[in-house]
């Protein structure tokens, strides 16, 4: 499994797309900064940017495509497989790879995003020590669910191989489902409780919550990982390779 | 479906569109799974042992597929890590090899057929595997590209001793490599036959069917000064011979007591004998 992976990075960071994207979300991260008036506090900076942050899931559609969808488009797993390498290794191999990207991916986004803060706007008198650790343990709860989001879409190039049936799937599944939960959910208890366990409704929720509740979107990353994990795992053993 | 191949085999594998070649291929490169039945390679059956025998062998399935935006080396390069293969070295002793040595940093996507063809080709032989599995190679290729990748075949099945399972639908180009043939029909093996022996039975001869084969023997060597002939066990002597004058063969053979049931011309090139295995023209 680990050639696998050495293989797959040294192909994804042998070609502009990783980097194109990278700095696409990074410029982004400074933008959002610069929106702001330079007297700006960054932490109420910040607290604005958490309820962005749920947006950011969707973005794990671009790695998946990358790192599994590619393979599907250019017929190039069948390669791969008729090598004798095990497809519960290989499936488990992409998964990994496309998380090596997402934090290659994240800490530079969090780079730019952090340093341009610092840089044009100062510090207010919130910005305490417990401010900083409890909106990094936010973050980084953004990150696990950017990282379910992304054993969803994995799910999805594996189960859909034409690139419009999968985008389409991820963004119904990942943010209309949701929003539809949330909808019905004003008027029947029932839909409030699935759309909690959504990873955008725990993203959603992320700014708002307190942080004894961080726990809460944790364990639905973990629960979104697990269960996508399986299903991928389960169709790509059945499926044949073209 | 249950065939053999024995180590240093060139085996062609025959059949008309829809047969099961592809889906045979794919079976035991671990591309498809079977429905039903088990597949057995290098004597292993269960899924690890099975993908460490996998692990032995080349394929090129269908036609070629790369990463477009790769070169022919580092598309190479990238299987190489992912196969653990240590000699860098063997990329460009394979491009050269299959005569793709020159291409540069051309990107994939800008490949002709034959260069696509020459990749995928240097993919499966690359790190000298024991099994090379070859789905219809030659698709795309030139003249001179078909008599390369002919050169190449042999050459790895002679110098390396590799085992080669080939399915082409080009079966004069098959005849010219194949030691072993496998004819399958509507998903199932309808004959395995070794080259010499197809040989033997595509020859142009007379087939004659007596009722006394050691009579009918003795008259052709005896009376007809024949020695070159051959028996077999279900009631026919083949001789090549008398292959323009059977009436002569026929009055010997009935004039000294044996009785003729049957005297045919028989004798076929590849593609006939395929076409009357399968059933005719209509279904070839």
């Amino acid at each position: 499994m680990l050639k696998l992976i050495h293989s797959d990075l040294y192909r994804l960071f042998h070609r502009p797309y990783l980097f194109v994207l990278t700095g696409i979300l990074s410029a982004l991260a400074i933008l959002f900064n610069v929106m702001f008036p330079t007297q700006t506090p960054i932490e109420e900076s910040f607290q604005y940017a958490l309820n962005y942050m749920k947006f950011l899931p969707l973005f794990a559609v671009m790695i998946a495509e990358i790192v599994m969808a590619e393979e599907n488009k250019f017929s190039t797993l069948k390669n791969t497989i008729s090598s004798g390498l095990g497809r519960n290794r290989v499936y488990a191999g992409k998964l990994i790879t496309a998380f090596i990207l997402t934090v290659f991916c994240a800490v530079i986004t969090f780079l730019f995003y952090m340093g341009s803060a610092f840089l044009r706007m100062s510090a207010g008198k919130d910005l305490t020590p417990a401010f900083m650790g409890d909106y990094l343990l936010r973050i980084l709860v953004v990150f696990f669910l950017f990282v379910a989001a992304l054993f969803v879409a994995m799910v999805f190039t594996v189960a859909f191989q034409k690139k419009g049936a999968y985008v389409f799937s991820f963004i119904g599944c990942i943010l209309i489902l949701p929003l539809v939960f949330e909808g019905l959910g004003l008027s029947i208890n029932v839909f409030r409780m699935l759309y909690k366990i959504t990873i955008f409704g725990q993203a959603e929720g992320l700014y708002s919550i307190n942080s004894t509740q961080l726990y809460q979107p944790f364990l639905v990353a973990v629960l979104h990982m697990v269960i996508c994990g399986i299903i991928g795992i389960y169709i790509f053993r059945r499926q044949e390779i073209n | 479906m249950s065939f053999s191949l024995q180590k240093g085999d060139i085996y062609g594998l025959i059949g008309k569109n829809g047969a099961g070649k592809t889906t045979l291929l794919k079976m035991v490169s671990g591309l498809a799974v079977p429905a039903s039945g088990e597949v057995e390679l290098f004597g292993e059956t269960s899924e690890s042992g099975l993908n460490r025998a996998r692990s032995q062998t080349g394929c090129m399935i269908e036609s070629p597929s790369f990463f477009p935006y790769l070169s022919a080396a580092e598309n190479l390069e990238y299987y190489r890590i992912q196969r653990g293969i240590q000699e860098k070295k063997c990329i460009q002793e394979t491009l050269q090899l299959v005569g793709l040595a020159n291409a540069g940093k051309k990107n994939y996507r800008s490949y002709s057929t034959g260069m696509k063809q020459r990749l995928g080709l240097a993919f499966a032989i690359m790190g000298n595997p024991d099994l090379l599995i070859l789905d219809e190679p030659i698709n795309g290729l030139d003249p001179l590209g078909i008599a390369e990748f002919r050169d190449i075949i042999c050459k790895l099945n002679r110098e390396h001793n590799t085992t080669i399972l080939v399915s082409s639908h080009i079966l004069g180009e098959l005849s010219q490599i194949a030691t072993v043939y496998g004819f399958i029909n509507q998903g199932n093996l309808v004959e395995q036959v070794s080259a010499k022996e197809l040989a033997l039975k595509c020859k142009r001869r007379l087939a004659v069917k007596v009722n006394d084969m050691d009579k009918a023997a003795a008259i052709l060597k005896e009376q007809l000064s024949c020695v070159d002939f051959e028996m077999t066990g279900d009631g026919r002597i083949y001789v090549e011979k008398y292959m323009d004058t059977p009436a002569v063969l026929n009055e010997a053979l009935v004039k000294n007591g044996v009785q003729v049931s049957e005297l045919t011309a028989t004798g076929l090139s590849l593609e006939q004998y395929f076409i009357n295995l399968v059933g005719g023209n209509q279904n070839a």
